[in-house]
């Protein structure tokens, strides 16, 4: 059973996220993102590599959405209305809450902005979230009778979540965890991402920071801040373009303490509209922050009342005298940040801080590359780069080692890296495989990768047996124990989790039975009342003689009496020596007492029998019904001997069926052993 | 699986449950009701009030009166809360008591609660505190010094060993403590108990914010807790039925009792049934509603009597806790009173949790329904109206009357929503004292325990005429009744129900036709503090077998069975040797390793059908045996291997082999084969199985 993985985006590349997982005849699409760096086409998924109908409802079976960013849930009404995806979206609350504020800002950005054609309007915005379903975080969702999602906090940005999906019951099923995008350390307002040990068959995490590790986040946030405080010492401007939601939430926490602890007075604005919006939200979604945000939230204070910002408007581009703008979007690609940086970019005293990820060709990713002087934006113009510009790593992804951790929480199968570029997804994908020892893959868009997963069958498995298979093998071992109630209490965590134990289990597996294919493993004792079956009792008998070799027979022959005493020691050692013999080779301690063996099922009584006693009662032992006078045999195949009258060991056996391994196996090492020490 | 019932009153609940080697407990309530043992010198006329209840001798003028407010906690002394492994609450009213288990016992194990329950519950104790703190304020200058010294010593606090279940408050402290041990859950989130052996899921209750069904499993069984079930439909999300079908075992407790003829404040009962009919008291009393819907809707008649009465100017004193009934009330309340144009009337809430309450309501748009789900998603407002109102300073937030504006409590027309334990100490008493004898206010009664404490006032109009405020009763009890309950229980299907025994007899007194056909095998109904066995089918339990364990299988048709098994298709079996392994209680089948040879072999064959003499003699003939002699055998003649299975007759088969002797007894269901010679054994079995079934 193959997990099938389509990139239909951020294949080897950050945009466009959309990846579409098959699990046991379930496929799902993992995000549908827009690609910002582009104007065609290829802004969108390639969707045609879905089905070759164009009908993806049916194709699909759930679309989910990971956050709210545009990289990842952009093309998502586009996907719905105008190529009729029909079918259940899942996303967390924030997501639902936040996406129509983004693809509303998009669309205006594309269509009154950039005066291109639009791909979708406001009316298909509001119809696409009305398909979507709502998620709590760790709840258990159940799509259909077999498909099952989850949603587990992923930092990021508000309401951002990773999700694992599986078909089928937990431990049967494939399994994927998809990650979107990711934060391991949290920051102002975020908590980091969590994630249990769900071993899933595939992880598909993101790897924008393939490569990186970032120092500490404090140290940045510091820096951060001292540089906007410099800027307007000197009497400038401060540029922060940012996405709308997140980012800019976090950064003006930052800046606002600041202002209050080192009392400032210049101006800090938010680009009008979005921002704004996106505050109220912020203040809804306060379950969704991290612990400090609620705890100050419970005892009163909102963090997201800010009470030094103000809503920037057009007019204050030109006003004099030192400000700082967050305004988005966060790449320079459009939109209010580009038309305030026409504006300020030139200035020498100015400062554009560019504090998140930008894709290649924007005007921010030039800026980080270093560009200085000309720089032509459009046609229409050119802005001659004279402003300082800073780069910070303020993006809340999680760096090389982050993922890595994630990689290790989550204890996956095979990895898959998307959303990164593929030199370093290369190096990441080398590390995964030789530190972790968990094959990576890290395919282009439209390259299928086939993930085999482990598929288990789901056998249930009676009681009776399962209690009596532990019984018969209980070990020292904790959770074998554990199930039997004799556990040790809180046991530590890197007992948990690991496989502990193991035993031989035997039983009868029966499927059919009606429709409902179920297999179900029984005990033996189970088969018979199960069907109706009156099971036929087998068992055996048979008694061993075990005599003197003639020769030492005849030499006795003149003292009978003394000759039965020392008859009667030497029986005695044979019998202990044969009963050491089956002891040492069974596994468990066989029963022996007043010249019984037991062992299981199988009994053998000992019996030493002199020619005098020969016409009392050692002939026909109960247990044995021989019929006296049968052939016995002797150990030295001498039958005369013995029904001369000789002396000799009897050993009296039966057994059941279920033993007769053991019981043929222990009868031939009575006689061998009898025989040897007479 | 074992059921011991901790407490001991409807009022609360609290269960100790054994299930799979594990032990937890179902919610762990505090009752407050001891409270109204208590009654403060400073009532309006509570001189009077004291004499007339001592001359009606109710308990309030026992010692209790003099002594410090306890509450009532269930048996927990009997329990060993070492032993316990999880606790699950079902309710944020049904968690009052854990700071005694997670403080003051050896409990180590976790807490699991709904995220609104925990919050919502730091909320009702900060109201207890605050109440408890009142009444002893109230009560203390009554109590001589030496006594008081003993009292507020440290040595004093709840006894763990104390083998009453009356208890003096927790602190602060350890409340706050206690709830930061509360592991807070999302509905439809699997939590594992005692490393895996069970696995607890919650789901939507309905009754209030956050309120939870519990569902356990754990080998293939499954143990429903309905402790905190509504029907009605509320702005928490409702209550979700579909996980809770099925179950091996339900325990349901959440159920609106019909009021006990005799209730144990009898006497003040009586005292309150002369009242009703005392026509000066203008008693808006809803007459009680057998469906928990029409109670609901009673519930709306309160928005109405309220704008009524402010705009003739009368007060309002609403003592409704921080809940969530709260904000359901201001919202209703502030949108009655702007339709009938009195917006710019006051409201208060004075509670110590109100900012608080506040503050959490305004986020958990998650754990409500739809509805206000969109308000939030389409309109980026609160899921209740008391967040803009009080962001709007329509409605002022006090943690205690003291921050109240001077001239509020005189003015008229104001509203005031307070805590809702006692109307004798606290915010509320003051506010009876101010308002009390002013006809034109309106006292709202919600909470059942203060319908009962409403009767002290009652008590205070009869004798003395000072108590004349208008008192509208619309007690809320969103639970279904047991009539309602029915039609749930028979959409739900549990094996076996058990039920608290004072619900069962309200059960039982549910018209037959209702009853009909519950569906459930047995029915259980547990006495206070008793302990009941509830016995739960053996299930199998779901392994994952791994493919390569699979691929081994060769199944094969099991003859002889087809016809027996209801014609439902021929079953096929195979033997089957695997390796067990046991992980966090759960287990996988996997292939045995191909050179590993058992130690201690086994040939279990699972043989039947029908024996015929003839058909073994003619195989035994086939064989090429020399001498086949069959002859009869009575029963007691058998050898004792057969008589061991059998009494009946059989028959002797004797065979040579050369000069080897066999002799096989046999009857219609056992075989006992005897030879010395081992191929001649095996032979004689073949021969045997050419004539039976061997699996
Ligand atoms: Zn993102």
């Amino acid at each position: 059973m193959d997990i099938r993985v389509l990139p239909l985006g951020a294949g080897q590349d950050v945009g466009r996220s959309c990846v579409l997982v098959t699990l046991a005849g379930r496929t799902i699409m993992f995000d549908c993102g827009i690609h910002m760096g582009y104007n065609d086409e290829r802004r969108f998924p390639d969707f045609k590599y879905i089905s070759r109908s164009g009908n993806y409802t049916e194709a699909i079976d759930a679309v989910i959405i990971t956050h709210f960013h545009l990289d990842h849930c952009g093309a998502l009404a586009y996907f719905t209305e105008v190529h009729g995806y029909n079918g259940p979206i899942f996303m967390t609350h924030p997501t639902k809450a936040l996406i129509p504020l983004m693809l509303e800002d998009f669309r205006k950005v594309l269509v009154d902005r950039l005066g291109e054609n639009e791909h979708f309007n406001s009316r298909h915005i509001k119809n696409c979230m009305k398909k979507v379903i709502a998620l709590d975080l760790m709840e258990t969702y159940k799509v259909d009778d077999e498909l099952e999602i989850r949603a587990y906090y992923a930092g990021h940005v508000l309401g951002a979540a990773m999700f694992y999906a599986r078909v089928g019951d937990q431990e049967f099923g494939p399994s994927v965890v998809y990650t979107g995008d990711y934060n391991m350390t949290p920051d102002r307002h975020l908590g980091a991402a969590q994630i249990d040990r769900c071993r899933p068959d595939l992880l598909i995490t993101e790897s924008t920071y393939a490569t990186t590790i970032r120092d500490s986040k404090r140290a940045r946030e510091r820096d951060f801040v001292q540089q906007v405080h410099e800027c307007i010492k000197d009497g400038g401007k401060v540029l922060i373009p940012v996405f709308a939601l997140g980012r800019a939430q976090e950064l003006a926490i930052l800046v606002e303490e600041y202002w209050e602890r080192v009392g400032l007075t210049a101006p800090i604005y938010f680009s009008a509209g979005l921002t704004a919006k996106a505050n109220l939200y912020y203040k809804l979604l306060i379950n969704w922050t991290s612990a400090q945000v609620k705890a100050s939230h419970e005892r009163g204070t909102n963090m997201f009342d800010f009470r030094h910002v103000a809503q920037f408007e057009r007019a204050h581009i030109e006003k004099p005298g030192p400000c700082v703008l967050f305004a988005s979007p966060g790449m320079l690609h459009a939109g209010m940040s580009l038309e305030v940086f026409k504006s300020w970019g030139s200035g020498e005293k100015n400062m554009v801080i560019l504090p998140g990820y930008c894709v290649a060709g924007t005007v921010g990713a030039k800026l980080i590359a270093g560009h200085r002087g000309p720089l032509e934006i459009d046609k229409r113009c050119t802005v001659d780069v004279q402003c300082k510009v800073r780069y910070l790593s303020f993006s809340a992804h999680a760096d090389a080692k982050g993922i890595m951790q994630l990689i290790r929480q989550a204890a996956p199968k095979n990895v898959l890296l998307v959303h990164g570029e593929k030199a370093k997804m290369d190096f990441l994908k080398a590390k995964i495989s030789s530190t972790l020892g968990i094959p990576c893959y890290n395919p282009p868009n439209g390259e299928v990768v086939r993930v085999a997963a482990a598929c288990a069958v789901k056998v249930h498995v009676s009681q009776t047996l399962l209690q009596r298979s532990l019984a018969e093998h209980a070990s020292a071992s904790i959770t074998t124990t554990t199930y039997l109630g004799k556990r040790t209490r809180n046991p530590s965590d890197e007992q948990v989790g690991e496989p502990v134990d193991v035993v031989p289990v035997e039983g009868v597996l029966v499927s059919g039975g009606g429709s409902a294919l179920q297999l179900k493993l029984l005990d033996n004792t189970e088969v018979a009342p199960a069907f109706g079956i009156v099971p036929h009792a087998l068992s055996f008998g048979c008694t061993l003689r075990c005599c003197r070799s003639t020769s030492q027979q005849r030499a006795q022959d003149g003292a009978r009496e003394i000759g039965k005493l020392k008859m009667e020691a030497d029986a005695s050692a044979a019998l202990d020596a044969s009963v050491e013999a089956v002891r040492s080779w069974l596994p468990v301690e066989p029963d022996y007492e007043q010249g019984v063996l037991r062992v299981g099922s199988f009994e053998a009584r000992f019996n030493v029998v002199g020619s005098s006693q020969l016409a009392g009662t050692g002939g026909e032992p109960e247990i044995s019904p021989v019929p006296s006078g049968s052939p016995a045999t002797c150990s030295r195949g001498d039958q005369q001997d013995a029904n001369a009258g000789g002396e000799y060991i009897e050993v009296a056996c039966q057994w059941k069926a279920d033993d007769a391994p053991m019981a043929e196996r222990a009868i031939s090492l009575l006689r061998q052993s009898i025989s040897d020490s007479l | 699986m074992k059921l011991t019932r901790l407490d001991n009153s409807s009022g609360t609940k609290c269960y100790l449950v054994k299930f799979r080697k594990t032990t937890f407990l179902l919610d762990c309530g505090l009752s407050t009701k001891s409270i109204l043992d208590f009654c403060p010198r400073r009532l309006p006329a509570a001189k009077e009030c004291f004499a007339y209840a001592e001359d009606v001798g109710t308990k309030m003028t026992s010692e209790a009166a003099h002594n410090q407010p306890v509450y009532e906690v269930c048996a927990l002394s009997e329990v060993d809360l070492e032993s316990v492994d999880a606790i699950l609450i079902s309710d944020f009213t049904e968690m009052l008591a854990l700071p005694y288990i997670t403080e003051l016992s050896h409990f180590r194990g976790n807490i699991y609660a709904t995220e609104p329950t925990v919050a919502l519950a730091r909320q009702a104790c900060e109201e207890l505190l605050a109440a408890d703190q009142a009444l002893r304020l109230e009560t203390l200058s009554t109590i001589s010094k030496r006594k008081r010294r003993r009292q507020s010593n440290p040595q004093d606090a709840p006894q763990v060993a104390s083998p009453s279940t009356s208890r003096a408050i927790f602190s602060r402290d350890e409340m706050l403590a206690s709830l930061s041990k509360v592991s807070g859950v999302h509905y439809s989130q699997d939590v594992s108990i005692a490393g895996g052996l069970l696995k607890a899921t919650a789901f939507a209750g309905g009754l209030h914010l956050g309120s939870a069904s519990w569902v356990i499993e754990g080998g293939g069984r499954k143990l429903v807790y309905m402790g905190s079930a509504s029907l009605v439909d509320a702005k928490c999300c409702s209550l979700d039925r579909n996980p809770l079908r099925f179950a091996d075992a339900l325990l349901l407790s959440s159920v609106a009792l019909p009021p006990p003829p005799n209730q144990d404040r009898g006497t003040l009962s009586d005292v309150q049934e002369a009242l009703v009919r005392k026509p000066s008291l203008s008693l808006l009393s809803q007459p009680p509603t057998p469906a928990s819907q029409d109670r609901h809707s009673a519930f709306k008649a309160i928005p109405n009597a309220v704008t009524d009465v402010v705009r003739d100017g009368g007060n309002v004193l609403l003592p409704v806790g921080s809940g969530d009934l709260v904000h359901e009330l201001i919202d209703e309340i502030a949108s009655a009173l702007k339709a009938a144009r009195l917006e710019a009337k006051p409201l208060y809430f004075v509670s110590p949790a109100a900012q608080r309450s506040i503050a959490h309501a305004s986020i958990n748009m998650e754990w409500m329904t739809p509805a206000q789900r969109d308000k939030v998603y389409d309109k980026a407002s609160a899921p209740y109206d008391s967040t803009a109102l009080a962001a709007e300073g329509r409605l002022r937030l006090l943690s205690d009357l003291q921050q109240l504006p001077a001239g509020a409590l005189t003015d008229g027309g104001c509203v005031i929503f307070t805590a809702a334990l006692s109307v004798r100490a606290g915010p509320t008493a003051q506010v009876l004292r101010a308002w009390g004898a002013d006809p034109s206010s309106l006292l709202v009664v919600t909470e059942p325990l203060l319908a009962d404490d409403c009767a002290l006032l009652e008590a205070t109009n009869h004798l003395c005429g000072s108590f004349r405020m208008q008192l509208l009763k619309c007690v809320v009890d969103r639970r279904p009744t047991p009539f309602e309950i029915m039609p749930l229980l028979r959409y739900l299907k549990p094996r076996t129900l058990a039920v608290p025994s004072e619900l069962w007899e309200a059960l039982l007194a549910v018209p037959a036709a209702a009853r009909a056909s519950l569906g459930t095998e047995d029915t259980v109904a547990i006495p206070p503090r008793e302990r009941v066995s509830v016995s739960l089918p053996a299930r199998a339990v779901p392994v994952a077998a791994s493919s390569a364990l699979a691929l081994q299988v060769q199944l094969t048709e099991l003859p002889g069975t087809s016809e027996g098994h209801r014609g439902e298709g021929s079953l096929r079996v195979s033997r089957v040797s695997a390796n067990l392994s046991v992980r966090d209680g759960s287990f996988a089948l996997t292939a045995p390793d191909p050179g590993a040879t058992a130690h201690f072999p086994k040939a279990s064959r699972l043989i039947w059908g029908q024996l015929t003499l003839d058909g073994y003699a003619r195989a035994l003939k086939e064989q090429n045996f020399d001498a086949v002699t069959i002859c009869a055998v009575r029963g007691e003649q058998l050898p004792l291997a057969i008589r061991e299975s059998t009494e009946e007759d059989g028959a002797l088969v004797s065979v040579t082999w050369g000069h080897h002797l066999g002799k096989v007894w046999m009857t219609a269901n056992a075989t006992h084969i005897v030879s010395n010679q081992p191929v001649l054994r095996f032979m004689l079995q073949e021969a045997l199985f050419t004539q039976l079934h061997v699996l």
